[in-house]
């Protein structure tokens, strides 16, 4: 076997956020051509690392060497020289431009603006790799993964090569997620080296060459992905044997709970965001919502919170699990919602966005859903929410210094989500909606919400998944309903459907058929 | 290379000591230039500054006065500031509350019940300061309530509406200044603007005046702003309203989301940021017993500073407040004194220069810089 020649090397690399240590002497090699994918936990310093990389961080210690030469990236711009490229989680383009416009932007090229001959370009380098693009179309008009492909390609016109995606296939479908997969190995074809980092262990196995693996800011070791599988990933990952199964029990009993119908959203512009949606949920059932990534989940789970508005001749109406009595809640605010003694609860998408206050200490947010106890008091009782997040903290391990200092945005993601849905769920809901839960958790994390939210379907509480992860959805979900441009494109029984038959439903409503 | 880093989180003390030392340095700086520039002993300038503010007991206690009103009007714009609502009108609601309590005064001066030299003043200022206290809360409510009310239903700017707003009170006092029937009762001549009910020979002398207490008339106001601070300081921290600008400034969506009316408390938050303004106007008003268009004098803009400088923390706005006014009026000693041979603008530039380190060393306090050691390596 040849020598390899490394594309990257990292050396003794060390950061520090304040006390916080985010990489300990972490040692990484990224060899020329191959596809290493970077695992860890969330809080494992993976993001840290790469950034470090890419110019956004600087190392307090340590030596970067990019093909076995030592280098200084003190900045996004020292990288492009080094021929490293980022894409990151969240896209960043501007919505007005082209896909030109967006890639050229920035670039100090000789002479005039030439976009003719920069969309030529930028044609050459799609059809080399089998991306699919139009460079005039608008980013506005795009859909997640052709932003995505934007990004892609604006790194390699800069003459990347090496490449580091960070979560890229958080949002795709699984169509999307094999399209990428195929372009990834065509640029491994072509001599680009790449970095991928992914929660998503099947797609670690199937896509890259070799995995390294951090755990707690420290570089644990590396794998050949061929001698690796799920469990002995998983293993390494978290530092000890975790099982991998979600465990789908039967309610005995189910009730309705929560009935949609004839649901339709419009936006400002009069678009319709959701189309005549009608669906039920039941106590002791997980209803999932799949569908790719703006297909009108955020709209629906909103407009039952009572947080968008609806068409008139839609209904939603809650029927109270003790007297069986039936409410309709459209056209009611959150406050009255929760006046009227609705048992909602709502884990939302953005977390900080919406559903938390990141300046606030734990027990602060904890207060958002029960600060207006004690209606005549004018003062705050903090004792309560201080026990409950005391509470929450010891049943789901969430890591934190204390509970009434620390500022919620200072944790860790995975230990955020814990904070929230914690919450939601010690409100002893009888409809739990929540969107995206596991978004960008490590799957030790993701592991505990799933049978979070299991237990409380076995508590006879009517729960609503809203995900993204097909695997996950399939073995979670009783039933799931397919969401396509704003339609149901069909309620599909859990555990029968398969992912190729959810996929294409979730292109194109019914599923072609 | 030089690198910035965030801070995790910097012990208090570690944080004052900085702040300690940014005012040292700045006092430094401030006698380098005093001695390069002028050829001054800037003990000598210090010493002057010192003195002008804090020389004597009169002095002292208007001081006092003066912090008390900055402190007033930054606590005033502070819960606005904390909800993110861009708030910039506390000098046109202060002055709109004067206006208020000097409408009052000037009508009462006029009217016979007033007038008789028969009812002891105590009796009168018994009616009349409840009367323009509500006068001047109502006028200062009013002037939050408006920017506020159309930031809710039309989404307008408040930073320029609450601007604009400033200078609708402003031409208000003035017109009323200028207006014959006002002047001519507070000062006989008609041509200046007086004192109001300031003709001994009268029975209204000393109507609308607020009361000497232990032989101050400065500590009235120390005492009202005293409670206010306090108060301010327990609704904002402790109160289910201080938590809903709280949550409401962070975001919006997670306020609507977890069932707050977002637009009720905004309008709530600046009404009452109004009728905080409206009652230092009342303060003012009472306390110099005049009103004139250079009564708030830019105070209505310092307080956004002072209520930055200190993080929108009540208690940290007293320093905050002592530390401007210190300064200000120190430096206009200094510009006064003919044998320093300095003017204002030099009494500016210290002030300058002062705040300069202070605000610049909040940067240190949150982040750090880090001088890297990789070139040497490379070399």
């Amino acid at each position: 076997m040849e020598a390899v020649k490394n594309a990257v090397r990292m050396e003794g690399i060390t950061k520090h956020f304040g006390s916080v240590v985010a990489n300990r002497n972490v040692h990484l090699e990224l060899h020329e051509g191959e596809i290493l994918s970077l695992l860890g936990e969330n809080g494992s310093g993976k993001t840290t690392l790469m950034n470090m990389l890419s110019g956004i961080y600087y190392p307090d210690e340590g030596q970067i060497y990019i093909h076995d030469k030592p280098v200084t990236i003190s900045s996004p711009k020292d990288a492009f020289e080094n021929g490293i490229g980022m894409i990151h989680q969240h896209f960043k383009l501007v919505d007005v431009f082209t896909a030109t416009e967006n890639i050229i932007l920035g670039l100090k090229e000789e002479g005039m603006l030439n976009l003719k001959r920069a969309a030529k370009r930028i044609k050459e380098i799609s059809e080399r790799y089998g991306f699919e693009i139009d460079p005039n179309q608008k980013v506005y008009n795009m859909s997640v993964s052709q932003k995505q492909t934007v990004e892609i390609i604006k790194v390699l016109y800069r003459g990347a090569d090496i490449l580091i995606l960070d979560e890229p296939t958080a949002v795709l479908t699984p169509q999307e997620t094999d399209k990428l997969f195929r372009v990834m190995r065509n640029m491994q074809k072509d001599g680009k080296s790449l970095i991928i980092i992914t929660h998503k262990l099947h797609e670690v196995l199937e896509v890259s060459d070799r995995v390294a693996i951090l755990r707690k800011g420290e570089y644990i070791g590396d794998v050949l992905t061929k001698d690796a599988n799920q469990q002995s990933l998983t293993d390494m990952m978290v530092g000890r044997a975790v099982s991998l199964n979600i465990d789908r029990p039967k309610a005995e009993e189910m009730h309705e709970r929560l009935r949609v119908e004839h649901l339709t959203v419009k936006d400002i512009e009069g678009v319709k965001r959701l189309d005549d949606i009608n669906f039920t949920a039941y106590s002791g059932e997980i209803l999932g919502i799949a569908g790719i990534a703006g297909s009108g989940q955020r709209e629906l789970l909103e407009a039952i919170a009572g947080l968008q508005g609806i068409e008139p001749e839609g209904r939603i109406v809650y029927i109270d699990p003790k007297t069986g009595k039936e409410q309709v809640i459209n056209g009611m605010d959150p406050l009255k919602i929760i006046q009227s003694g609705v048992l909602l609860s709502f884990v939302p998408e953005d977390r900080f966005g919406m559903g938390l206050v990141g300046s606030m200490n734990i027990a602060d947010n904890v207060m958002l859903r029960s600060y207006r106890r004690g209606k005549h008091n004018p003062f705050l009782d903090r004792k309560y929410p201080k026990q409950l997040a005391v509470k929450i903290v010891n049943d789901l391990e969430v890591v934190t210094p204390n509970v009434d200092q620390i500022p919620l945005r200072r944790l860790s993601g995975g230990n955020v989500q814990k904070v929230l849905v914690g919450r939601e769920i010690e409100q002893n809901p009888s409809v739990l909606m929540t969107a995206y839960a596991v978004r960008g958790l490590d799957i030790n994390t993701s592991y505990t919400i799933y049978n979070l939210l299991t237990q409380q379907k076995m508590q006879g509480v009517a729960v609503i998944y809203v995900g993204e992860d097909l695997d996950v959805l399939l073995e979670l979900c009783d039933r799931i309903l397919v969401l396509c441009g704003g339609k149901v494109s069909g309620i599909v029984d859990g555990r029968s459907i398969t992912k190729e038959e959810i996929g294409l439903m979730m292109t194109k409503v019914g599923g072609g058929a | 290379m030089l690198h910035i880093s965030k801070r995790a989180g910097l012990p208090a003390w570690k944080a004052w000591l900085i702040r300690g030392a940014a005012i040292v340095l700045a006092l430094i700086v401030c006698a380098i230039v005093t001695m390069i520039v002028t050829g001054l002993n800037p003990i000598t300038v210090f010493k002057t500054m010192f003195d002008g503010t804090l020389g004597s007991s009169r002095r002292i206690w208007v001081t006092v006065y003066r912090i008390v009103i900055l402190l007033g009007i930054s606590l005033a714009v502070t819960p606005a500031f904390k909800m993110r609502f861009w708030n910039i009108g506390a000098e046109g609601q202060v002055l709109i509350g004067a206006f208020a309590t000097a409408i009052c005064i000037f009508y009462a001066g006029k009217m016979p019940f007033f007038q008789n030299p028969n009812i002891p003043l105590a009796v009168k200022n018994l009616i009349l300061i409840p009367c323009m206290t509500v006068a001047a809360l109502a006028a200062g409510a009013l002037w939050g309530f408006l920017p506020a009310f159309f930031k809710s239903r039309w989404n307008t700017n408040e930073t320029l509406f609450t601007l604009m707003m400033n200078y609708v009170a402003l031409q208000l006092v003035k017109f009323m200044i200028a207006y014959r029937g006002f002047k001519y009762v507070w000062s006989p001549n008609g041509t200046v603007v007086g004192i109001f009910n300031s003709n001994a020979a009268l029975g209204s002398y000393g109507v609308g005046w607020l009361p000497e207490i232990a032989g101050s008339r400065y500590l009235l106001p120390a005492l009202v702003i005293g409670i206010l601070t306090a108060a301010l300081y327990l609704y904002l921290k402790y109160s289910k309203h201080g938590y809903e600008i709280a949550v409401v400034g962070e975001s919006e969506r997670t306020a609507s989301y977890s069932g707050i009316k977002v637009n009720r408390v905004i309008i709530r938050t600046m009404v009452l940021s109004g009728m905080i303004c409206g009652l230092v106007g009342c303060l003012l008003a009472g306390t110099d017993r005049t009103l004139t268009d250079t009564l708030v004098d830019g105070r209505g803009y310092t307080a956004v500073m002072v209520s930055w400088m200190s993080k929108f923390n009540p208690i940290g706005m007293i320093f905050s407040s002592f530390l401007i006014v210190f300064m200000q009026y120190g430096a206009k000693e200094v510009a006064s004194k003919p044998e320093l041979g300095l003017n204002h603008s030099f009494a500016d530039i210290l002030t300058g220069i002062i705040l300069f380190f202070i605000i610049g060393c909040e940067f240190f306090i949150s982040y750090k810089l880090q001088f890297s050691r990789h070139k040497k390596r490379e070399v």
